[in-house]
């Protein structure tokens, strides 16, 4: 009886664990599009600002306490939308964008402490989305990198193949070029594979 | 003109913890290095990490890439025994256009 009693209130009063969710892949890759769809759909506010001009997210962008519900369960995540990571960053690639020479070099700058702090976050997730642009080749150091180093710490990873609404989508050169792992085909734009998504975060993370 | 230096196995050994420094300082002299040992995993990140401390005007980073390299049984029980289990390609990005690579080759464009 008393143990019974114990043990109701143990539940009522223990904490829900909140799952650290983030953000990987190279620039561009559509992190921040992904993040602000999730945020907007579960809180109505977005995370991160987006745009066309790469290393556009510059320090990691968190969201705490976001609850989603899937199939009758709520997870609770703190989404953490980090930088691209990249092995290089030419200031001059952002000059073609528009930016004034000194902006480029501000951003540059920034660009690279960005990527330091993602890298350095890859030992503190609780679970990885790595997100891909499936018009291009997936199959880069960068993503290899960043996979294998979750994968030495038994980090549940899950590859997000983004832009499928765009004509030249290929899932399937992602789903070659990664076997072992669990792919999700997503627009993030669109909101096309979301609860896929959210499924499978649930059914990785249990 | 592209300067290419293949760095042996023993040569990497030695150096220890010194082999990203040793990387790095000869990257920056605009040499293309080819490692007879790949990279692990972990030390392409500390690569990129230490990467990013370094880039200017002049260095905008790297490019890299690596065939082989697994950090299963097997290739662990190979490195001890002195074998070789792939290769890392590493050149400054201002002289590699692209490391271009598919699961058994890595094509290099140089600019």
């Amino acid at each position: 009886m008393l143990d019974g009693l114990f043990k109701w209130f143990s539940k009522l009063f223990k904490k829900k664990k909140v799952l650290s969710l983030g953000f990987y892949g190279s620039p561009n890759a559509g992190k921040s599009t992904l993040a602000n769809r999730i945020c907007e759909e579960w809180t109505g506010e977005p995370i991160s600002k987006v745009s066309e001009v790469p290393h556009e997210t510059r320090t990691v962008q968190k969201k705490e306490k976001v609850v989603v519900k899937v199939d009758g369960k709520e997870l609770v995540m703190n989404i953490l939308d980090m930088p691209g990571i990249a092995t290089k960053v030419d200031y001059r690639d952002f000059v073609n964008y528009g930016l004034s020479v000194e902006e480029s070099q501000q951003r540059a700058r920034e660009a690279t402490k960005g990527i330091i702090e993602a890298i350095k976050w890859l030992e503190h997730v609780d679970a990885a989305l790595v997100v891909m642009d499936s018009t291009q080749d997936p199959y880069t150091q960068v993503n290899i990198t960043i996979l294998g180093n979750l994968e030495a710490r038994n980090i549940p990873v899950i590859i997000v193949a983004n832009k499928t609404d765009l004509k030249k989508s290929n899932v399937e050169k992602i789903k070659e070029a990664f076997p072992q792992h669990t792919i999700i085909p997503v627009s993030a734009l669109k909101g096309d594979g979301m609860q896929q998504l959210y499924k499978t975060i649930a059914s990785k993370v249990k | 003109m592209a300067k290419i230096e293949f760095i042996s196995n023993r040569t990497l050994q030695n150096l220890e913890n010194q082999k990203l420094n040793y990387i790095l300082s000869n990257i920056k002299k605009n040499k293309i290095l080819v490692l007879e040992q790949p990279l692990t995993l972990k030390e392409e990140k500390e690569l990129i990490e230490r990467t990013m401390k370094l880039i200017s005007k002049d260095f905008p980073g790297i490019e890299v890439s690596s065939l082989g390299g697994g950090e299963g049984f097997k290739e662990t029980i190979i490195k001890m025994l002195g074998g070789n289990v792939g290769l890392t390609i590493i050149g400054p990005s201002n002289l590699v256009k692209e490391l271009k690579k598919d699961p058994n080759k890595i094509y290099l464009n140089v600019k």
